[in-house]
C-alpha cells in the first residue's frame, strides 16, 4: 500500500481553507490530491505527521469534509479509501478530527464553486506545489 | 417538821414574799446535806479507787515489758539482716543486676522495637504523603492548564478581533503579524490540549467522569472554533461572533478546571 505524505508530497505548512488563502490550502489539497487519488480506487496510507507541525480546523474541514459535502464520495467510500498513519501520538487528535469532519459532513449538501481562478487573478495562489506525483500515485 | 416548814405555816401575810423564796432555800439545804454525806463517805471510795489504780499500773507495767521485748527482737532482726547482706555480696549483685545471658535478648528486643517503630513511622508517612501527592497532582495540572488557557484566550481573542491587511501600501499592513499569531495559536493549542489530556487522565472517579468528558468535548470544540472558519484566510475580517463563542467556551473550560485547582497542603 502506497503512502501519501501530506508534509512531504503536498506542503510542510498546510494551512487555509480556499485557494484564495494562498498555496497549501484545504481546497487545493482536496481538489488536486485527495479527489483524484480516491477516485482511482486504490487504497493508500495517508501520513499526517511527517514534516508537519499541525493543522488548523479550517484546512481539515475543507479538505476532508468537502469530499462528502460537494458530493464527490460517500462517507463509506472516503473511509474505505485510506488509513490514517502517524508516529507522533500527538497527531491522534488530528486523526479524530478528520474522522469527525468526515462523519459530520452532509453528502452533496453544497454545490462546489472553485476559488482558484479568483486566487490566481488576485495573485494569492501561485501554484507553487508540484503535483505531478499524483498521476504516478494513482497508477500505483 | 423542820424549821422552814414552821416558818412557812406561821408566817403573816406581810411576810408572804419571804415565804415565796423558801422552797429554793429548802432545796439548797438538801444539796448541802447530800454533799456532806459524800464527804463523809469519801475515804471509803478512795480506798476502792486506789486498788483499781494498782491493778491498772500493774497491767501497764506488763505491756511496757512486752513492747520492750518486741523492740529488742526487732533490733536483733535488723542486725541479723545487716550481717547477712554484708556477708553475701553475690546476693547483692544478684538482686541489683540483670542475670547473665539476658543482655543479648535485651539488645535484640530493643533493636526490633526500634525497627518496628521506624517502619511504622515510615509507612504512615509514606501513605500520608503519597495520598497528598496524588491529591495534589490534579490541582497541579489543573493550575497549569488554567494558565495555558488564559494565555490561549489572550492570543485567540486578539487574533479574531483583528482584520488581516495584505496591502503593503497601507501603514497598518499586518500579514506577517497575523501569520505569526496563527503559528503561535496552533502551537499553543497543542500545549494546551496536551495539558488538558494529562489532567483528564487523572480523573478516574465516577463523579469526575462527567467533567472529564466535558473537558475533552470543550477542548475539541475550542479547536474547531479558534482554528476554524476564516482562520489562516487572507480574507479574514474582524469577527465578533467567533470571539464571543471563544470567550464562552474558554469560560466553561476555566470553570471545570478551577474546581480542581485547589491544593491540599
Amino acid at each position: 500500500m502506497r503512502t501519501l505524505y501530506i508534509g512531504k508530497d503536498f506542503s510542510d505548512d498546510p494551512s487555509g481553507r480556499f485557494y484564495t488563502d494562498g498555496d497549501g490550502s484545504g481546497e487545493e489539497f482536496r481538489e488536486e490530491i485527495l479527489r483524484p487519488i480516491i477516485a482511482s480506487g486504490k487504497k493508500f496510507k495517508l501520513n499526517i505527521d511527517e514534516n508537519v507541525e499541525g493543522y488548523g480546523s479550517s484546512f481539515l474541514v475543507e479538505a476532508f469534509g468537502g469530499l462528502i459535502k460537494f458530493g464527490y464520495f460517500t462517507k463509506a467510500q472516503v473511509e474505505d479509501s485510506f488509513d490514517i498513519d502517524y508516529d507522533d501520538l500527538d497527531f491522534e487528535f488530528y486523526e479524530k478530527k478528520i474522522n469527525q469532519y468526515i462523519n459530520e459532513a452532509l453528502y452533496n449538501s453544497q454545490k462546489y464553486v472553485s476559488t482558484k481562478d479568483e486566487a490566481i487573478a488576485e495573485g494569492r495562489y501561485k501554484e507553487l506545489i508540484d503535483k505531478t506525483f499524483v498521476e504516478e500515485f494513482c497508477k500505483g | 417538821m423542820e424549821v422552814i416548814d414552821v416558818v412557812e405555816n406561821d408566817a403573816s401575810v406581810g411576810d408572804k414574799e419571804v415565804v415565796k423564796s423558801l422552797p429554793a432555800l429548802k432545796h439548797n439545804i438538801q444539796n448541802h446535806r447530800s454533799l456532806n454525806e459524800q464527804i463523809v463517805d469519801e475515804p471509803k471510795t478512795m480506798s476502792t479507787s486506789n486498788k483499781e489504780s494498782q491493778v491498772v499500773a500493774e497491767s501497764y507495767s506488763a505491756d511496757e515489758r512486752l513492747i520492750q521485748s518486741l523492740n529488742e527482737i526487732r533490733d536483733a532482726a535488723i542486725e541479723l539482716r545487716k550481717a547477712y547482706i554484708s556477708s553475701n555480696p553475690n546476693l547483692i549483685n544478684g538482686v541489683s543486676t540483670i542475670p547473665d545471658g539476658s543482655y543479648g535478648l535485651e539488645i535484640t528486643a530493643g533493636i526490633i522495637g526500634a525497627i518496628i517503630a521506624a517502619v511504622a513511622v515510615f509507612t504512615s508517612n509514606n501513605i500520608y504523603f503519597s495520598r497528598v501527592n496524588r491529591h495534589n497532582k490534579k490541582p497541579h495540572y489543573a493550575s497549569i492548564a488554567l494558565k495555558l488557557l488564559e494565555n490561549f484566550e489572550g492570543l485567540v481573542t486578539e487574533y479574531w478581533m483583528t482584520e488581516r491587511i495584505l496591502d503593503k501600501r497601507r501603514k497598518d499592513e499586518n500579514s506577517n503579524d497575523m501569520k505569526l499569531q496563527e503559528i503561535r495559536i496552533k502551537s499553543e493549542f497543542v500545549v494546551l490540549r496536551k495539558s488538558v489530556d494529562t489532567f483528564c487522565e487523572l480523573l478516574s472517579k465516577n463523579n469526575e467522569k462527567r467533567d472529564k468528558d466535558n473537558l475533552l468535548v470543550n477542548i475539541g470544540t475550542l479547536y474547531d472554533v479558534a482554528l476554524g472558519g476564516e482562520f489562516e484566510s487572507d480574507n479574514k475580517k474582524v469577527d465578533v461572533n467567533t470571539t464571543q463563542k471563544l470567550s464562552r467556551l474558554i469560560a466553561n473550560l476555566k470553570f471545570l478546571l478551577i474546581k480542581y485547582s485547589q491544593q491540599v497542603k
